[in-house]
């Protein structure tokens, strides 16, 4: 009877009891963080576990314990004596305290003392063209772990970059082949602009021995479609209600009826300007394969030259380099008033790409510095609905195997990406990550984007993509390019067991001259001359003409091979002469690359003077400085500049890459992509 | 105890032959273990473990590959012990990421480490190195204050500075006759020879007016920091006391970064006309081209601008060099030897071979490095072919360490992410400054 009664005068003891542990365990759960941060916070999450397990235990089995439980108190006191029993609570209590109290205490003390712990680095490679934005998005990493762990980072961030050529050789080769030397450290993560990049890694792997490339991860984490972006004050009112419904082949169409130049990266330089070739092509239905004979159908031969032959005169008259899509939004920005182009340009670019530029514009910044820039220089964007997109994979490589710090740092870090906060920190710098709705800059309105525009965000068909590169070689005019080889008296300085100077210059020509195409015209000349200014070794002729009896390249090689170094660098009086000798051919996009190791010494003429007289020749002047002396403000710069081209600079270790990849966008034939 | 002992010669008188294999096979198993470990390493020829010593160290970017051309010297002397140099690239920033890699993941087994003197610190504390065997190793000949570099606190030996780095002011000869001494002096100089026009020399056309008065390193890298801590002492003003305290927020220091921030574009080139902030070798290109008076550079650029092998100077204009006018900032490299090196006789013996006096004085006259023993400028050849060496000596006796900090890396970084808060706002110092600064040398980010 008794038994009777206590089973009926407490039934609601085990529900209660299950509710305090289900809540106390998930509390302690909650303070541990997910995921745990630290060796304190995982002590509590454990601890909060097993507490909600006990929880869960007692829930389960309250029926079978209703009314025991009261039987089980009485048994315990009658067998186990209070103070004993008081005795084992209250140290069991003490050790859970101790144990979950100890563990910060301990840290507490250790950074008060010496601070942070030591974190693991980790290296992150990315695109040139995303390298400002990668090294934003590392610190807002590095913030939120420091966040979680009482201001301590727990991991550092090194971000490197090379060209899209240069990092999938260099991963493909398993960084071997001086990547160390011309790129950076072993990166543990690649951050590529496009899973093209890796597969092209993966296929180019097995050309230099060895098993496969220690790829642990690889998945897109966020999208970026390709747009145009129009100035903001050049676009009527009846198109900004179409931004999203205008195909790029109505755009192609539109933008002309509008007196739109139209420019776009170079598709063998930049991914964005790959895809967006293959946008432009699918729009005109110009996608089908190259025929084996290497020819086109007539008719499509001439509609894709039509396209490439607009976005040549658009890049020639407003004075735009070759090459990725920064360099052509930052020349596109910065340009001064007086020297923009007449025609108002439409850039080809990623949706990432302007937003960046549109917020660095509202934000007063600019590629100049000093430069206040002017608000309708901001690019509204245009989402043709047919348009590809760059899908942004993470790439993990494991170089030291799966359980080195490294890797479990890289681990965590591609977590993140997947979590709310990472994909946050994925939309500010300009990227739409997947299954994310929030909307806030840069992808808003007010920097002339569309919150949530329909786009293709699946990976691009490989054998369309080579179709395109096909088509887009065959149309294009061919390169006219004759290169001026300095070979004064420092290029015999000695650079190590690769040779002199001169020497490893004349190796890096080699490399490039392998991409000249039967279509690309190439001459060669070195300075100082013999008795003037330069000697003309090579004269510029076709790619498939034979010169001296052997091929130009050859000849070229033997020529240089033949120099000895020495006198003095009449540097600006060869760009004179070399714009002179290399213009002419309407028919062919004209260039002088200067490759040189130092300034002109002849004193003759000074850089504005040579900048006023090859501005309007039409041939490009690319220089490219080797060593140490850079690309001095005002002189080398100015004259390329003035031209629509670059100057370089490159070190003896990577003059070849810097040749061959300005060789790859110059000449029509064999480019990198 | 005796029962055991009695039984244990009892065995053996039963079974002679068993107890003598056994006993022979022990014996030799101790002498074979004696002779290995202790004997044959004093019967060799130079006692140093055998194998091959690996290098990391930045890209060797001397005339010639010195480095290389001294490592392959070792190896005609030691082919049981060869060396060979990992390069890497020739940014600093990257250089420490792949050694921490190395040191962390324990990826190949490295040897020698060629660590920037602001890493000693992060690498001993981290137990990456590990010390020299400094009993019978004779330092007197090193100048003091690249050594110092290699000691901890203790006075403890961790490596030995490969090669040392001070400063120069570049002046340009046909517009300044006596190089200033202050900055002040410096400053006070602008109208006058940014007014004149440059003198012809005999033989050489006149060179082209400049444009400004002084070029450094302003590009977001550890130049930046240089420059600007430099900047701070020109004005008396402290960045980290002598009791390790953070005094950035003194009115010395403002002034200090004040000058480097001044609005008037003819007082400092910092940037190039595309935009890009200078790295050491776009500021000699632009005195090279005669743009600028004078250019804080380190002594490397002495022979980009004026290459020994060349018949024309690299520069258009003639040009001297001398001290800074304020103390520069001590730079350098120094070779220490990994902890997880299997050789570590033979690592200590390349090093000791790479900064020895002739291997010094053979990385200064061929390739350019400050070598770091006092005997290479004594050198009445050497002060005779390189004039600017005593300056050079002088230049490094002056100079001064940065910050000794195990996180000097993240100091370094937000020292200029407030340098340039600094630059772009008049030269005004945040407020927040010195508690940044206080969280980054203890690893915070907030």
């Amino acid at each position: 009877m008794p038994d009777k009664r206590r089973r009926t005068s407490r039934p609601w003891l085990v529900p209660v009891a299950a509710a305090v542990f289900g809540v106390a365990g998930t509390t302690l759960q909650q303070i541990g963080t997910d995921p745990p941060a630290s060796r304190g916070g995982l002590i509590l999450f454990i601890a909060g576990t097993l507490i909600l397990l006990f929880a869960a235990v007692l829930a389960l089995v309250s029926r079978w314990l209703h009314g025991k439980v009261p039987a089980l108190l009485a048994w315990i006191t009658a067998h186990v004596r209070l103070p004993m029993m008081a005795a084992v609570v209250g140290a069991s209590l003490l050790g859970l305290l101790v144990g979950l109290v100890s563990p910060p205490a301990a840290v507490a003390v250790r950074r008060w003392f010496s601070g942070c712990e030591t974190v693991t680095e980790i290296r992150v490679l990315t695109s040139t063209e995303q390298r400002m934005a990668v090294r934003d998005l590392a610190d807002a990493y590095l913030v939120w772990t420091a966040d979680r762990n009482g201001g301590c980072p727990t991991v550092n961030l090194h971000v490197i970059a090379a060209t899209s050529l240069t990092a999938v050789e260099a991963v493909a080769s398993r960084w071997s082949n001086g990547a160390l030397v011309r790129i950076g450290p072993h990166p543990d993560v690649w951050l590529p602009d496009s899973s093209i990049e890796v597969q092209r890694a993966i296929t180019r792997a097995p050309d230099y021995g060895g098993g496969s490339l220690p790829i642990a991860e690889n998945r897109s984490i966020a999208t970026s479609p390709i747009v145009l972006g129009v100035p903001v004050s050049k676009v009527p009112a009846e198109l900004r209600s179409t931004r999203a419904g205008l195909a790029w082949g109505r755009l192609l169409t539109e933008s002309a009826r509008q007196g739109w130049d139209l420019v776009r990266p170079d598709p063998t330089a930049s991914r964005v300007g790959e895809l967006a070739t293959m946008a432009l092509y699918q729009s005109q239905d110009l996608n089908a394969p190259v025929r084996d004979d290497g020819n086109a159908s007539v008719r499509d031969d001439g509609r894709v030259r039509a396209i490439e032959l607009r976005i040549e005169s658009s890049l020639q008259r407003g004075g735009y380099p070759p090459g990725a899509v920064d360099g052509l939004l930052c020349r596109r920005h910065t340009e001064p008033a007086a020297r923009t182009p007449a025609p108002p340009a439409a850039v080809i670019t990623s949706e990432q790409a302007l937003v960046r530029l549109n917020r660095d514009v509202r934000g007063g910044r600019d590629c100049v510095i000093g430069t206040v820039a002017e608000p309708e220089r901001c690019l509204y964007a245009f989402y043709p609905p047919d348009t590809l997109s760059l899908d942004y994979p993470f790439v993990r490589l494991d170089w030291d195997g799966a359980s080195s710090p490294q890797a479990f740092a890289a681990r965590d870090f591609g977590a993140w990406l997947t979590t709310v906060d990472g994909k946050r920190e994925l939309q500010r710098i300009g990227l739409r990550p997947p299954e994310f709705t929030e909307t806030r800059d840069p992808l808003s309105v007010d920097l002339c984007a569309e919150p949530s525009p329909a786009y293709s965000r699946r990976p691009p068909d490989p054998a369309t993509l080579a179709a395109t590169a096909g088509r887009y070689r065959t149309a294009r005019r061919p390169g006219r390019v004759l290169l001026a080889v300095d070979s004064s008296g420092s290029m015999q300085q000695s650079v190590g067991p690769e040779g002199t100077r001169f020497q490893v210059a004349t190796a890096g020509v080699a490399r490039s001259l392998a991409l000249l195409s039967a279509r690309d015209e190439f001459g060669l000349w070195v300075f100082p001359g013999r008795r003037g200014t330069h000697d003309a070794h090579v004269p510029i002729g076709r790619g498939d003409e034979r010169y001296r009896g052997v091929g130009r390249p050859d000849a070229a090689i033997a020529a240089l091979r033949g120099v000895a170094p020495g006198g003095g660098t009449p540097l600006y009086s060869t760009i004179v002469a070399g714009v002179a000798a290399a213009g002419g051919d309407p028919d062919a996009l004209a260039s002088l690359v200067v490759l040189t190791d130092g300034a002109d010494t002849e004193g003759r003429l000074r850089a504005e003077d040579v900048a006023d007289q090859v501005r309007r020749a039409g041939v490009k002047v690319f220089v490219i400085v080797v060593g140490a002396a850079g690309c001095p403000a005002g002189t080398l710069g100015l004259i390329a500049r003035s031209t629509g081209g670059e100057c370089r600079r490159a070190g003896f270790d990577t003059v070849g890459d810097v040749l061959v990849e300005l060789f790859g966008a110059l000449w029509s034939g064999r480019g990198p992509a | 105890m005796r029962l055991r002992t009695k039984a244990m010669t009892d065995a053996i008188d039963r079974h002679p032959g068993r107890s003598g294999l056994a006993a022979g096979v022990i014996i030799g198993v101790a002498l074979a273990a004696l002779f290995n470990g202790y004997v044959w390493p004093l019967l060799v020829r130079d006692g140093l473990e055998r194998g091959e010593l690996l290098v990391m160290s930045g890209k060797d970017e001397s005339p010639g590959g010195q480095r290389k051309a001294l490592v392959e010297q070792w190896n005609l002397m030691h082919p049981r012990s060869p060396a060979k140099i990992i390069e890497l690239s020739s940014l600093a920033d990257d250089q420490r990421s792949e050694m921490l890699r190395n040191a962390q993941s324990g990826g190949q087994e490295v040897d020698i480490y060629n660590l920037d003197v602001t890493w000693m610190a992060e690498f001993r504390g981290e137990g990456y190195i590990r010390p020299l065997d400094d009993a019978d190793l004779d330092t007197a000949g090193f100048l003091a204050k690249p050594l110092d570099t290699c000691r901890d606190e203790g006075g403890r030996l961790w490596g030995l500075p490969f090669n040392t780095d001070a400063g120069l002011l570049y002046y340009r000869t046909d517009l300044v006759g006596t190089p200033p001494d202050s900055r002040t002096a410096l400053i006070d100089m602008a109208p006058q020879v940014l007014g004149r026009a440059p003198a012809a020399a005999p033989g050489r056309p006149a060179g082209p007016a400049p444009i400004a008065l002084y070029t450094g390193q302003f590009a977001d890298y550890e130049g930046l920091t240089v420059n600007a801590m430099e900047a701070i002492w020109a004005a008396d003003g402290e960045v980290v006391d002598e009791d390790g305290r953070i005094v950035i927020d003194s009115a010395a220091a403002g002034r200090g970064l004040s000058w480097l921030a001044s609005g008037n574009p003819r007082m400092v080139l910092s940037a190039s006309s595309e935009g890009e902030y200078f790295h050491e070798e776009e500021s000699a290109g632009a005195f090279r081209d005669g743009q600028v008076v004078f250019m804080r550079n380190w002594p490397v650029e002495y022979r980009a601008l004026n290459p020994p092998a060349s018949d024309t100077p690299a520069s258009k204009v003639p040009f001297d060099v001398a001290r800074l006018p304020w103390p520069s900032v001590l730079g350098g490299q120094n070779l220490a030897i990994s902890s997880r090196s299997g050789q570590p006789r033979a690592a200590q013996a390349l090093i000791e071979f790479l900064t020895s006096e002739r291997s010094q004085q053979i990385l200064f006259e061929r390739g350019g490095f400050a070598a770091s023993r006092r005997l290479v400028y004594d050198d009445q050849e050497v002060q005779r072919r390189y004039p600017y060496a005593m300056t050079l000596r002088q230049a490094i006796e002056a100079a001064r360490p940065r910050p000794v900090l195990p996180r000097y890396a993240q100091f370094s970084e937000e020292f200029r992410r407030i340098v340039r808060e600094a630059l772009d706002n008049g030269g005004q110092i945040p407020p927040d400054a010195v508690k940044r600064l206080d969280d980054a040398r203890n690893g915070y980010r907030r």
